[in-house]
């Protein structure tokens, strides 16, 4: 699978969480900090890596959570080593 | 000695099954019961796996073992030969006997145990929620215990909504051949229109099945339709039963008696609720009753200790269910004003980052959003928060699927706390159950 393809469902997954949230999704860029920052909870980062595993079939998380990650660019990285 | 069939004169011309393709008279059950006690007279105290077909001749083949003083174990249509093979060598089975629909009587023995029971005996094999199949040791003696048997129940006409193997399903067929009476028998995976056809045609009375059995025929039948079953008596169990349901049979079947039933294949048939209100008197809990079952609460769990009990495990027991005849059911109540009301299992409860959500009170609240015909809801599984809640809902006739989804959401994010609202949300066309009549609470 291409990293444009890749980026495009981790994006969509963070949309999916807002829209379900009966919120905007805002404008995320590689360096947006996935914190409470973003005005999402822990249980909605949680959704998000579900969403991902039912639409590319992996789930990253499964052995534990990597250290060093911080941004939606860091996410994407982690999804596109894995898919490699 | 003949616990399925009725012992009194019968009347050998009146129909005792009824099934879309035709009609068993009682001289015909009788008849097969003796040809089959006569095939199995060789398996005499022996431990026996019967495979229980819905029809007159599956239930022959059960008074002929009974007769026998076999102990027989249930076995359900649907498992292969290497199960049944594998069934065969966990319990020191001598014989699998296996009847068709037509009446012929297959005899496959299997191994040369030597192993003999004193009396004749029915392992009931449940597989439960945890999936570790049990197998449950009853007594006929004990399993007919809480049938009845009067003048106003002889010679009526009951339904078959469970597979005949399961503790349920040998209740109804118990209570209905007992009576001298007619079972009317659904096809295997038929469907909703084809059991309401054949309840129409048999003339049904009594029917007994589990809420989502009951959900099932109402969603797919049109009400006109359930209308013409003549029932006097509907009777719920296996599952939680909520005033929805009930209130929604009272507006089909105002004529009919509403029954809710409380039992476990462990402990048997413990109490019934004819009040047409969900939940049950706390009284229950404070007096052995006239059944001989006493109840207490347990942090929050139902422990029983019934007369109708099973006479134990065959082979090892799962660990902390029995306690000097008490029994934990793993089913969690809650007590408000005079009323105790049943919450679902404790596994069944979702885990979602340590806080522990009930599926059938978020489902139960969600089935009361517009636009909501039916919900299930069970756990997804997440590595980053151990699970989290997933429903599916069938929509309303009208509604847009869409729209129905965006109004969960909306209603979960203003009434839930975080950990209750579902997360995966997806629209289906019904909501499937398991063979057992009950509703699944796994992905």
């Amino acid at each position: 699978m291409q990293d444009d393809q890749i980026r495009q469902e981790v994006v969509s997954a963070f949309n999916t969480v807002f829209e379900g949230r009966g919120k905007n999704p805002p404008r995320m860029v590689d360096s947006t900090v996935l914190d409470a920052s973003l005005g999402l909870e822990s249980l909605d980062f949680a959704q998000v890596v579900v969403i991902l595993e039912d639409q590319l079939g992996i789930d990253p998380f499964a052995d534990g959570v990597p250290p060093n990650l911080r941004t939606l660019g860091d996410l994407i990285e982690l999804y596109c080593t894995k898919l490699a | 000695m003949d616990s399925i069939i009725h012992r009194g004169p019968v009347d050998r011309g009146r129909a005792a099954v009824i099934t879309l393709r035709g009609r068993t008279s009682w001289g015909e059950l009788l008849d097969l019961a003796e040809a089959f006690s006569e095939q199995v007279a060789v398996l005499a105290g022996g431990k026996v796996g019967a495979v229980v077909i819905a029809s007159a001749a599956g239930f022959a083949l059960l008074a002929a073992l009974e007769r026998r003083g076999c102990e027989a174990f249930l076995l359900a249509e649907q498992l292969t030969a290497e199960e049944r093979s594998r069934l065969a060598d966990r319990f020191d089975l001598i014989a699998i006997c296996e009847a068709s629909p037509e009446g012929n009587l297959t005899v496959t023995r299997h191994g040369a145990s030597a192993s003999r029971v004193d009396n004749a005996a029915v392992t009931i094999l449940t597989s439960g929620t945890s999936g570790v199949p049990k197998a449950v040791r009853h007594t006929w003696g004990q399993l007919a215990r809480p049938v009845r048997r009067t003048d106003a129940l002889h010679q009526t006409t009951w339904l078959l909504c469970y597979p005949p193997a399961l503790y349920a399903g040998l209740q109804v067929v118990l209570q209905c051949l007992a009576n001298g009476g007619t079972l009317a028998v659904p096809p295997t995976s038929g469907s909703a229109a084809e059991v309401a056809q054949l309840a129409r045609a048999a003339g049904v009375q009594y029917a007994s099945g589990t809420p989502s059995y009951w959900r099932w025929l109402l969603t797919f039948v049109p009400a006109d339709d359930l209308r013409r079953v003549p029932l006097v008596q509907i009777t719920l169990g296996g599952e939680v039963v909520d005033q929805r349901i009930l209130d929604q049979l009272h507006a089909v079947f105002p004529q009919a008696r509403l029954v809710h039933i409380y039992a476990t294949t462990e402990l048997g048939r413990c109490f019934s609720v004819t009040d047409g209100h969900e939940g049950f008197p706390r009284r229950f809990l404070e007096q052995v009753s006239a059944d001989g079952v006493e109840m207490r609460i347990d942090e929050g769990e139902l422990v029983v200790r019934s007369a109708n009990a099973m006479v134990g495990y065959s082979g090892p027991a799962p660990a902390g269910v029995m306690e000097a005849g008490w029994i934990h059911t793993g089913d969690i109540v809650e007590c408000r004003d005079n009323r105790c009301y049943f919450v679902g299992r404790q596994s069944d409860l979702i885990n979602v980052g340590g806080n522990k959500v009930s599926p059938l009170r978020v489902e139960q609240l969600l089935a009361t959003i517009p636009g909501v015909s039916d919900v299930r809801v069970f756990a997804k599984r997440s590595s980053l928060v151990g699970q989290l809640v997933a429903c599916e809902f069938v929509p309303d006739g009208a509604a847009e699927a869409g729209d129905v989804k965006r109004a969960i959401q909306q209603w979960a994010n203003d009434n839930l706390p975080a950990h209750e609202r579902p997360r995966i949300i997806k629209a289906v066309q019904q909501i499937e159950f398991s063979s057992a009549g009950k509703r699944l609470r796994s992905e």
